[in-house]
């Protein structure tokens, strides 16, 4: 649903970002829970859908989409900065690769008032990510900038192959101990002598 | 007067009798023409039937294609099926076969399972009929509607919409198979599920005379409940195994 902004002179926008990890630890040995990472570029924590929105201002940087009509397969990239060494574990020990994002969009009068509902603006599964460190030598510290790349679900569907094979191992995928595919790697080739009687 | 002298006798009477142009020497001349055509159809037809006893079968090759998909049908569609088993018994006379037809589908949108049905089954562009067991073909009828007997009782074909345990019956027969795949099909054990595909075993007698010396071409003319395009969409969009295996909560429906 559009929002009419033609009667306002100024108007804010922020991005927030979901992120749906399912194996989350911060540990290399600890186990894995499910949870929910969200954050936005807004000024202020926001809640979408019972999720607080932890503010990181500039910090976060989602690289451009364009606005088509139709479903677009385009990848985009989700950019933190100023990660201390610390909270770098998140990263490192969760499975991230695989989680669903999705990114929201919302618009705010220079008041900071909500204008119009949420929109959705993207959604995709975290195809891959990066760490780049920049280490300080005075203070012998170092923070560091993680870089996720989101492919859309036009893309990941787009390259889905599904369906079942008439193989053995394809049949128990589905079903592990299904045998009914079991002889069609003997059967190649193999020739029967209909009607001749011995 | 000898014996021989009496029996020389004879003969020369019979043959002056068949060269004389009276009616009962034509007559006898035409029974002797006839019994001796006889004797000589008789030998041809020994003849036959010995070339039929030294019949040397043929070599038969089903090949089927680990690479194969499995085919969803939605709606009405005709499908030859992938062979995925094939069993040779009964002294090499009797050939059994898997043919996988389709994935079964899944709910329409409002929640009711769809359901695969068989309409008719075809063998080498003849409709089969079935006899009262619903099995075993009786008559077969080409396409001007001519029946014809040649694959009576040599074929039995048994259907199944949903898996080993799930036999079913042609719509057009009142009865059918009741029995679960894996008791029919010789070598199969309750391992050999085919698990949520609809799929028919046949069973084909060999016969020269009818020529049924091959697995031949059997099409299957099938149902499917399915057939609206928004369940077919919805189907394909939500199904995790031949679908996008979007989840329906974030479907519009």
């Amino acid at each position: 649903m559009a929002i009419n902004l033609t009667s306002y002179s100024g108007l804010r926008a922020a991005t927030f970002v979901r992120i749906s990890v399912t194996d989350y630890r911060t540990t290399p040995t600890g186990s894995y829970t499910p949870t929910v990472l969200t954050f936005s570029d807004h000024n202020t924590a926001f809640t979408i859908d019972s999720d607080t929105y932890t503010p990181l201002g500039n910090l976060l940087g989602i690289s451009d989409t364009s606005s088509e009509l139709r479903q677009t397969n385009q990848d985009i990239n989700i950019t933190l900065s100023g990660i201390p060494d610390a909270n770098l574990g998140e990263v490192l020990y969760s499975k991230l690769k695989g989680s669903e994002v999705q990114i929201y969009r919302a618009y705010f009068t220079q008041a900071g008032a909500q204008i119009g509902s949420t929109q959705g603006r993207w959604k995709g599964t975290v195809n891959n990510y990066n760490i780049d460190e920049e280490y300080e030598v005075l203070q012998t510290t170092a923070t560091n900038t993680v870089q996720i790349n989101c492919i859309s679900s036009h893309n990941l569907l787009a390259r889905k192959v599904a369906g079942l094979k008439t193989n053995p191992n394809s049949i128990k995928t589905y079903s592990a101990s299904d045998t009914s595919f079991d002889r069609v790697p003997s059967l190649i080739g193999s020739q029967f002598d209909f009607g001749v009687q011995r | 007067m000898s014996f021989i002298d009496t029996l020389g006798g004879l003969v020369k009477g019979v043959g002056g009798f068949l060269r004389s142009n009276s009616l009962g020497s034509n007559l006898a001349k035409s029974a002797l023409y006839g019994f001796a055509l006889n004797k000589v159809l008789k030998s041809i037809q020994k003849d036959q039937d010995a070339n039929q006893a030294k019949d040397q079968g043929t070599q038969v090759s089903v090949n089927p294609d680990p690479k194969n998909s499995v085919p969803v049908v939605y709606g009405t569609a005709y499908t030859s099926g992938i062979i995925t088993d094939a069993h040779m018994a009964n002294n090499n006379t009797t050939l059994w076969v898997c043919l996988t037809l389709s994935e079964k589908t899944g709910n329409k949108i409002g929640g009711t399972p769809s359901i695969i049905n068989f309409n008719e089954v075809y063998y080498n562009g003849f409709r089969l009929d079935f006899k009262a067991d619903g099995i075993t073909v009786d008559k077969a009828y080409d396409d001007s509607g001519n029946s014809t007997d040649k694959f009576s009782g040599l074929i039995q074909v048994y259907p199944f919409n949903d898996g080993s345990l799930n036999p079913t019956t042609f719509t057009t027969e009142s009865t059918g198979n009741s029995s679960n795949a894996y008791d029919i099909m010789p070598s199969w054990s309750s391992t050999d599920r085919m698990d949520q595909l609809v799929f028919a075993i046949v069973k084909i007698n060999y016969n020269a005379r009818s020529r049924i010396t091959q697995v031949g071409d059997f099409k299957f003319k099938l149902t499917n409940t399915m057939s609206q395009p928004g369940d077919v969409l919805f189907d394909y969009m939500t199904n995790t195994r031949y679908g996008a295996g979007i989840p329906q909560a974030e479907i519009n429906v």
